[in-house]
Order: structure tokens, then C-alpha cells, then sequence
């Protein structure tokens, strides 16, 4: 059974009112709804409220599911944007700016990558892919770390999937320019 | 000049990337995101964890909760979006034509039928053939005729004047109607 059959059936659950069906359908995504909002939140028990308040308002807004996403699309894509009302909210509580690419999964994720231990080359890259716009990082971020298909990030991105492609072609030419200037560019991969 | 030059950068580019079939440093750092992106998962997977009764506390919220009801806009857009085969769609369109032009057509010919009746055909009689309330015709055999005379008769003779014009009338219906 693949992932959206084993999807359709839960969802048939779930309208007729199996409670249990709907946690069985987020359990797959809830790690990495989690991982996300923390990149964004910082704390982990803010992190951990937004996942449970997106869960519950994907729940309450079940019937206006599309099909044609998957559920993880749709769910990241509440949780991206209860943790910019977050943002914002703390931003309105404390008066103090935000960092404006707080919700840029590179940034806040780079935090985890001293205490990761990355390799030598994935340190490279990310410092390389931070010098990128907003834009192309986010569509990094789409396409190789949350491995979405074409349709699922102009899901994400309100776009349509030609938009996706050219946009992910200009941020790898970009990324190997900024590369190509580097002479450690040269010795990491060779070009 | 400018905007020029770089269409024809971007056009000896992407013929180079055609002719080749593919652009080496693009699929190399492809690699390279792939490999560092699948390393940065793997090790925040194995660092950041959810609490353990997670679940637990998303069921009790659950408890509380309903589904909202879904518009008739969201149940169509949900249908077009279901990916239909696009002949169901082209059938139901068609479908659709179908129907509309058949109440259109009823609805004319029906239109044009009330138009045409003749305006002698009224549902309401003239006044003057109510006849005081009388019907406007009467079948009357010839023995009926005759009771109706004697009736009159009597009714003149005993001063009995609206009645026995009644009858009149009644007879005069059936004169009328035999010439």
C-alpha cells in the first residue's frame, strides 16, 4: 500500500469520526513538523505547542483538505505559518526586532550544526548556501532536506511547479558561483 | 544592449547544457546538497526528540474538538482537485449543457404556446353571459323546454315576475342556441 492510499483510507476514517485515525495519519510527520518549528521557535516547548496547535487546527479544517497534496505539504505548511504568528506575536510582546529570516530553516538550523558536528564539506556548503537570498534557500530547503516533489513545494510556495524548477536552477547556479569564486570551492569539489 | 547580451548568455548556455545533456556542475552540486542535507537530517533526527506522551496530549485536545463543515465552493474545488479523469469532467460539463438546453427549450415552447392561444379562449366568461348566475348554456330536451314554459307561465300568472324572467332567460339560452 502506498503512502497516499494508506492516506485516503485514514482520511474516510477520520470523516466519519475516528479521533484515533487522525493521530494514526500525523504520526508519520509529527518528528518532522517538530524539527521544523524548532527551527523557526527556537525553544522546544514553543515548538512543541505549535505542532499540537497546527495538528488540532488541521483537524478542525480536515473537510477543506485538498487531495491532490499530501498531508505532510499541508500540514507544514500550517505549521510554518502558526510559527510566523508566533514570531510575530513575541515580536508585538517583547518589542525587541526579530531576526527577519528567523523562519529560514539554513539560519536557525545552522545553530544545530556546530553541536551536530558536521562534516567539513556540509559546513562549507551551508555557509555557501547562507549567502543566498532568502528565496533560493527556502527552495533548498524544500527540494534536499525536506525532500518534497515539484507539485508538493509549489503547494508550499503558491506557485506553479515551472516556477519551482527555474527557481531551483538559478539557486544551484548561484550556489556554484559562489563556489567557483572560493579557492577552497576549488579543493572541496574539485571544479 | 545590456538585456541583450545576457538573453544571449542565458540562450549559449542553455544550448551548451542541451548539447551535453546535462550541466556537470549542477548535478555535482546537486550531489553535494543531497549529501549534506541527508547529513544534517540524520543528525538533528537523532538530537531533537519529541516528548513521549505527545501523543497522549494531542488525543485529549482531540476530545474537544469537531470538524468543521465544509462550503459548497470547497466540496467543488475538492472535486476538481481530486485529479477526475478529464473525460468524467468533459462528460459532466456536456452533461450539464444538456440539461440546461432542454429547460430552455421547454421553457420557450411553453412561452410561445401561451402567446398564440386566442384571445377569445378566457378562462372567464363575459358578464353578460353569467346570466345572474345561470349557466350560459343548457342542454334542454323538448319536454324540459315545455316544463320550463308551464314554469313560466305559472310564475307570471302568480306575480312571481323575477322568477319567471329567470326561466325566460333559460329558454331564450336554448332559441339562441337552436338557430
Amino acid at each position: 500500500m502506498t503512502l497516499r492510499e494508506r492516506e485516503k483510507i485514514l482520511l474516510k476514517r477520520i470523516k466519519s469520526g475516528d479521533k484515533s485515525a487522525y493521530v494514526e495519519l500525523v504520526t508519520p510527520f509529527r518528528e518532522r513538523l517538530f524539527r521544523k518549528a524548532k527551527s523557526m521557535v527556537k525553544d522546544d516547548d514553543d515548538a512543541e505547542d505549535v505542532v499540537q496547535d497546527s495538528l488540532i487546527s488541521g483537524y478542525r479544517s480536515i473537510n477543506k483538505f485538498r487531495a491532490e497534496a499530501g498531508v505532510y505539504t499541508w500540514l507544514y505548511r500550517i505549521v510554518v505559518n502558526k510559527s510566523k504568528d508566533l514570531l510575530t506575536k513575541k515580536k508585538k510582546e517583547s518589542e525587541k526586532p526579530i531576526d527577519e529570516n528567523a523562519n529560514q530553516f539554513i539560519d536557525m538550523r545552522m545553530g544545530y550544526e556546530k553541536k551536530l558536528e558536521l562534516s567539513e564539506d556540509s559546513d562549507y556548503l551551508i555557509n555557501k548556501i547562507n549567502q543566498l537570498d532568502e528565496v533560493y534557500r527556502q527552495i533548498l530547503e524544500l527540494r534536499y532536506f525536506e525532500e518534497m516533489s515539484y507539485s508538493d513545494i509549489a503547494e508550499v510556495l503558491n506557485c506553479n511547479v515551472g516556477t519551482v524548477k527555474s527557481r531551483l536552477f538559478k539557486a544551484k547556479e548561484l550556489l556554484k558561483h559562489l563556489i567557483l569564486q572560493d579557492k577552497k570551492g576549488d579543493i572541496q569539489f574539485g571544479t | 544592449m545590456e538585456r541583450e547580451s545576457n538573453f544571449s548568455n542565458w540562450v549559449i548556455r542553455k544550448l551548451t547544457v542541451l548539447k551535453e545533456g546535462e550541466d556537470p556542475d549542477q548535478r555535482m552540486i546537486e550531489c553535494h546538497l543531497v549529501r549534506t542535507m541527508a547529513d544534517m537530517r540524520r543528525r538533528e533526527v537523532s538530537s531533537i526528540k519529541l516528548s513521549k506522551d505527545f501523543n497522549d496530549k494531542l488525543l485529549l485536545k482531540l476530545d474537544k474538538e469537531e470538524m468543521e463543515a465544509c462550503s459548497w465552493f470547497e466540496i467543488f474545488r475538492n472535486f476538481v482537485a481530486a485529479r477526475r479523469p478529464r473525460s468524467y469532467i468533459l462528460g459532466s460539463c456536456i452533461a450539464l449543457s444538456f440539461a440546461f438546453l432542454a429547460v430552455y427549450s421547454v421553457y420557450t415552447v411553453s412561452r410561445s404556446r401561451n402567446s398564440s392561444v386566442p384571445f377569445t379562449m378566457q378562462t372567464t366568461p363575459p358578464k353578460s353571459e353569467k346570466r345572474n348566475g345561470i349557466p350560459p348554456t343548457i342542454e334542454l330536451e323538448s319536454q324540459h323546454y315545455q316544463i320550463l314554459k308551464n314554469l313560466e307561465d305559472y310564475y307570471t300568472s302568480s306575480g312571481n315576475l323575477h322568477k319567471a324572467s329567470l326561466i325566460h332567460s333559460l329558454i331564450e339560452v336554448k332559441d339562441t342556441s337552436e338557430k
